[in-house]
């Protein structure tokens, strides 16, 4: 028998676990399609930038699983929701999603998973950083762009600081809203008996 | 909510485009949109060269212009909605302004709104003959063997087989929220509709579990099986090159006229 094949391969235990951040992750994102979509049914495309409903998803499940699925699920999920509804845009709005997203997601997972802060205190904090990614990407998106792609940018996101607190403020519901739900949901999930699972416990 | 073969309703036609290998259609694809993204805004008739270009497409792939209107027409609002605050954005010298039905529009913020609805529009309406005319599956595929990573298309494999049984799950708490009854305030309104959400995601976690369970039962070691791909054929890789050289040449045309 060969070297290779005696080596240990990873345990059903580890199987399951990451068979559970794929299916977590992939259901994930399709709830970051549907909820959206519920959203713009009732209001058009008005109320998504004021309760942020793709944000829910990406900042519960970034609690779940690991950072890098958390950081794929916050870049897949606009995306998907992008290519399949149109919503959000591709511009400006879907680059600036995609990096605020997937950064908030791997910050969840790293603070809630990693460093075991409480829900309540990670939500805060990872919208904070979100915020922060947001303002940075327009930063850059202000001074790095050629001058010809620049024209292309809504007028308001040409002063960086002036959009990040349009943006804030017009999301205030929604920020309140993930300050609400995300630490409700996490802690329902947590506390639920859990499914017996295939190490048998 | 969402339906089943909401991406391959109409991917099993047999056109030339949806006889073209994925690869190659993901590959044009992408240029295609990069291209569309990187318009100038001062250029907006290189936009309707784009636009032509995909409308040949869609000509060519039989999908029904119905059912493309129909993907297309939930970016309806987004631009109602910028095109009604024109008129708010005040001319900034006397040389900006235009006259239209007695309104004065900024020059500079039409045309701004032209080029980012323009590419909006049409970022959509490729993706939408992208995945009208090509299976999902062979999609991911193509993308797992352009080089995204595994994770990303195992992720998203499962978030597109499991859309419409989410979709279906939210409809069914929003008909048994109305068989219970109107339910009266804002605020409570708002309570209900938490409520709902964070039962949805209670019991997505939960399938994802069973999902996860029924992985390992069924013998998932931690990869997904790959199918073994077959090479594009030579032609259909030679149109594929000849299709982006084209893009390559319209944008570098329009870009420098």
């Amino acid at each position: 028998m060969s070297k290779q094949s005696d080596a240990p391969g990873p345990t059903i235990a580890a199987e399951f676990a990451w068979a559970r951040e794929l299916s977590l992750g992939g259901l994930f994102i399709a709830l970051g399609v549907v909820i959206p979509i519920a959203f713009h049914a009732v209001g058009g495309g008005r109320l998504g930038p004021v309760f942020l409903p793709m944000y829910l998803p990406v900042l519960v499940c970034g609690m779940l699983v690991s950072p890098g699925t958390a950081a794929a699920v916050g870049v897949l999920t606009p995306v998907l929701s992008s290519a399949l509804t149109g919503m959000p845009p591709v511009l400006p709005t879907l680059p600036l999603m995609v990096a605020e997203l997937a950064v908030m997601g791997a910050v969840a997972s790293v603070l809630h998973r990693r460093a075991s802060l409480p829900a309540l205190l990670v939500t805060p904090i990872t919208l904070v950083v979100g915020r922060a990614v947001l303002g940075l990407c327009v930063l850059g998106a202000v001074s790095l762009l050629p001058p010809d792609l620049l024209a292309s940018l809504p007028p308001p996101m040409r002063n960086p600081a002036l959009y990040l607190v349009g943006a804030t403020v017009t999301a205030l519901p929604g920020l309140a809203l993930q300050l609400i739900a995300v630490p409700a949901v996490v802690a329902l999930v947590e506390r639920r008996p859990r499914a017996p699972s295939a190490m048998g416990d | 909510m969402l339906a089943h073969d909401l991406l391959d309703t109409w991917a099993h036609l047999h056109s030339p485009v949806h006889r073209l290998d994925a690869r190659v259609k993901l590959l044009c694809a992408t240029v295609l949109v990069i291209a569309i993204l990187a318009t100038p805004v001062a250029r907006p008739w290189l936009l309707a060269a784009w636009a032509a270009m995909l409308l040949a497409i869609a000509g060519a792939s039989g999908l029904p212009a119905r059912w493309i209107a129909k993907r297309l027409a939930i970016l309806l609002p987004f631009l109602a909605l910028g095109t009604l605050a024109l008129p708010f954005v005040p001319p900034t010298e006397t040389t900006d302004a235009w006259q239209l039905a007695g309104l004065e529009l900024s020059r500079e913020a039409a045309l701004v709104w032209l080029s980012v609805g323009g590419k909006c529009l049409l970022a959509l309406l490729a993706a939408t003959l992208l995945t009208g005319a090509t299976t999902s599956a062979a999609l991911l595929r193509a993308a797992g063997a352009l080089g995204v990573p595994r994770t990303l298309t195992a992720l998203t494999g499962f978030a597109i087989s499991y859309l419409a049984a989410l979709g279906e799950e939210a409809g069914r708490m929003i008909t048994a929220r109305r068989a219970r009854g109107r339910v009266r305030g804002t605020a409570r309104n708002l309570r209900v509709a938490g409520s709902m959400i964070a039962t949805l995601m209670v019991r997505t976690v939960e399938r994802a579990e069973r999902i996860a369970l029924a992985m390992v039962a069924r013998g998932y070691r931690g990869r997904m099986p790959a199918l073994t791909v077959q090479r594009a054929p030579a032609t259909q890789v030679a149109g594929g090159a000849a299709f982006v050289a084209a893009v390559a040449a319209v944008f570098w045309l329009g870009v420098r006229a």
